[in-house]
């Protein structure tokens, strides 16, 4: 774990929802910190009180927390954190890829644009690639660590570029771009049936915002290949997260498997929320017993878990009782990272 | 014997469609089917619903205790329904198919998520209620939200008819019903809460029903152990977590009427229990 620390510029951190990335990822990179790195942790899906503690920036700055952590962990050098908003962060994408304002605007206004920026299910996962994308390019970053949003399959993460990037090459979106009035029998009758589905306002709008995209291309696939290609190289290092309470070795492997489908092994696994060092130093008082059955369980799980991971387990985080609830809990979970042996 | 799910206006009738709602890793899916067993038990006929579902096969196929179950393949069911609704000659179908359906489902977010609860209210006549296990909500978004928003983009196109026709029958208490699973956690109960503040402003007459899963199953006492200060004493960690989840719970007024399902318990008491009341 710690060569990975100190190695690697970009580490990726993906797992499936509740074993706790976010936290992994704000550890990880105040573990980087503590190392003597400049790092920064891009969060993604926080609870309210986390994001209050790093600081909810909507101008997608990151913020400078050093001072705020040194009373807990003297020995960080720089540690800050990013909480994009996705619609704002579309906002600045669409901004600095628009040729002109006047077409930034009229993109903007689209009623297509508001709601594929909200809802589009790649949407969040393609701005957080792009705040990452942002963060490389900015020399100052020794170590960057991304919390990806919760999702079941993290490929659709990694190819969200591709997705995107696809949509420009859509024949039907370049003819429907075409300023000429003529078009194709064919796609004129698919046009028919579009506004007979959907109405007349709809079809004007994709068609003003197909027209409005066509003119972002070119900057938009040089972003996309820069996005790619970053994804790609050898300074990026893939982890996966994995907690005994949620986590089935089968929705790890899967995990892994569509990881290097797409060519990004994983360098390893973080085991968080473990129970494994909890003991009882008498004997169970009976009103304990249920809850400390299921203790039992979970520890019985985390082992499974951990031998047939063993050597892939890069570090083991302990559960805590008390919910992470700012810095001070999470410069204390980061010390426990020195007592799990950062091998 | 009748039997009831619990009505805001506590009237004896059982809702057709049950909406299960919740985060990512907080079991869901667990508790519908859960459900859906309780259901069985008392001898009515359920379907278990879930939408692209990529860890189950598509279409129909059985859980296990053989509880039926559809997984609702979006574009199957999109073009099923252009070709209901369009009555459209071979041709053009086929034209349509192709290029249509990619460039909607690419552009139009909401469109899956309406012929897919299209398709599965379809079947409501073959079964005495249908379960359906919604994907997790990731930032709080629901399904519904999407279907306002796709009604918002289409003005006065046919699918919009389509589309309020079924956000009457969604918005109505006595054929649908709307569980909000959560943990006694910070992140998945404020996302509740906000599932519950989305579906409140789009359903006002909304039945809404919570159920809170893996409770540790302690009681604590208001004499912390001995053993508190010791990070490594399984006895303060569970004494901890036990008074953090009645803090966390505390928080937040709807939790008091919420099911309680107890960590490494089975549900069906439960949910036998609720059926019965």
């Amino acid at each position: 774990m710690k060569a990975l620390l100190q190695k690697k510029r970009v580490l990726v951190c993906a797992g499936t929802g509740g074993v706790g990335k976010t936290t992994t990822s704000a550890v990880l990179a105040l573990a980087a910190a503590q190392l003597g790195r400049r790092s920064v942790v891009l969060t993604v899906d926080p609870a309210k009180r986390l994001s209050t503690a790093l600081g909810t920036d909507l101008s997608d700055t990151p913020r400078d927390l050093t001072l705020e952590v040194r009373p807990f962990l003297p020995d960080v050098k720089s540690f800050s954190a990013v909480v994009p908003d996705t619609h704002q962060t579309f906002l600045s994408l669409v901004e600095s890829l628009a040729p002109t304002p006047a077409l930034a605007a009229r993109m903007v206004e689209n009623p297509i644009f508001e709601t594929l920026t909200r809802e589009f299910s790649g949407a969040n996962e393609y701005m957080a690639l792009h705040r990452l994308s942002m963060l490389a390019r900015d020399p100052q970053w020794e170590t960057i660590v991304l919390d990806t949003p919760p999702s079941k399959n993290v490929a659709a993460l990694l190819r969200a570029p591709e997705l995107l990037g696809s949509l420009f090459e859509e024949k039907i979106l370049k003819l429907l771009g075409s300023q000429s009035r003529i078009l194709a029998a064919g796609i004129d009758k698919a046009l028919q049936l579009l506004e007979h589905l959907t109405g007349a306002g709809f079809v004007r709008h994709l068609h003003d915002f197909v027209v409005s995209l066509n003119g972002m291309r070119e900057n938009f696939v040089t972003s996309v290949e820069h996005l790619r290609h970053l994804l790609k190289s050898t300074d990026i290092a893939y982890v996966g997260i994995a907690a005994p309470t949620t986590s089935s070795l089968a929705e790890l492997s899967a995990l892994e498997v569509a990881l290097r489908e797409h060519g990004h092994p994983l360098a390893g696994i973080v085991l968080n929320r473990c129970m494994s060092e909890l003991r009882w130093n008498g004997p169970i008082p009976p009103s304990f017993e249920p809850a400390a059955k299921w203790l039992q369980e979970l520890q019985g799980k985390e082992a499974k878990l951990q031998a047939e991971l063993s050597g892939r387990i890069l570090l083991k985080l302990p559960e805590r009782a008390r919910d992470i609830q700012g810095l001070a809990d999470l410069c204390d979970l980061t010390r426990s990272v020195g007592e799990f042996a950062l091998g | 014997m009748q039997s009831k799910l619990r009505q805001k206006e506590g009237d004896l009738q059982l809702q057709k469609l049950i909406f299960f709602h919740g985060k990512g890793g907080v079991g869901k899916s667990f508790l519908a089917l859960g459900l859906a067993r309780a259901l069985r038990d008392q001898g009515r006929s359920v379907l278990v619903a879930t939408l692209d579902e990529p860890t189950l096969p598509p279409g129909d196929h059985l859980y296990p205790d053989e509880i039926p179950g559809f997984n609702c393949i979006p574009s199957i069911a999109f073009e099923e329904y252009i070709e209901r609704t369009l009555k459209i000659p071979a041709i053009t179908r086929i034209l349509a198919k192709n290029t249509l359906i990619q460039l909607l489902a690419k552009v139009a977010p909401g469109i899956k998520e309406i012929v897919s609860i299209g398709k599965i209210w379809s079947l409501r006549d073959e079964h005495d209620a249908i379960v359906i296990d919604l994907p997790s909500s990731g930032y709080g978004l629901t399904l519904f939200h999407s279907v306002r928003n796709f009604m918002r983009l289409f003005g006065k196109g046919r699918s919009f008819e389509d589309s309020r026709a079924m956000l009457e029958t969604l918005s109505d208490p006595n054929q649908v019903l709307h569980v909000l699973v959560t943990l006694a956690e910070e992140m998945p109960l404020v996302e509740t809460d906000e599932l519950r503040g989305l579906l409140v402003e789009q359903f006002p007459k909304a039945n809404l029903l919570y159920a809170i899963n893996r409770l540790l199953p302690l009681d604590p006492g208001p004499t912390p152990p001995l053993t508190r200060d010791d990070p490594r004493s399984a006895e303060a960690f569970l004494y901890g977590r036990a008074v953090q989840e009645r803090e966390n719970l505390g928080r937040f007024s709807w939790t008091a009427s919420a099911l309680r399902f107890w960590a490494g318990a089975p549900p069906a008491p439960v949910w036998r229990g609720f059926l019965e009341s």
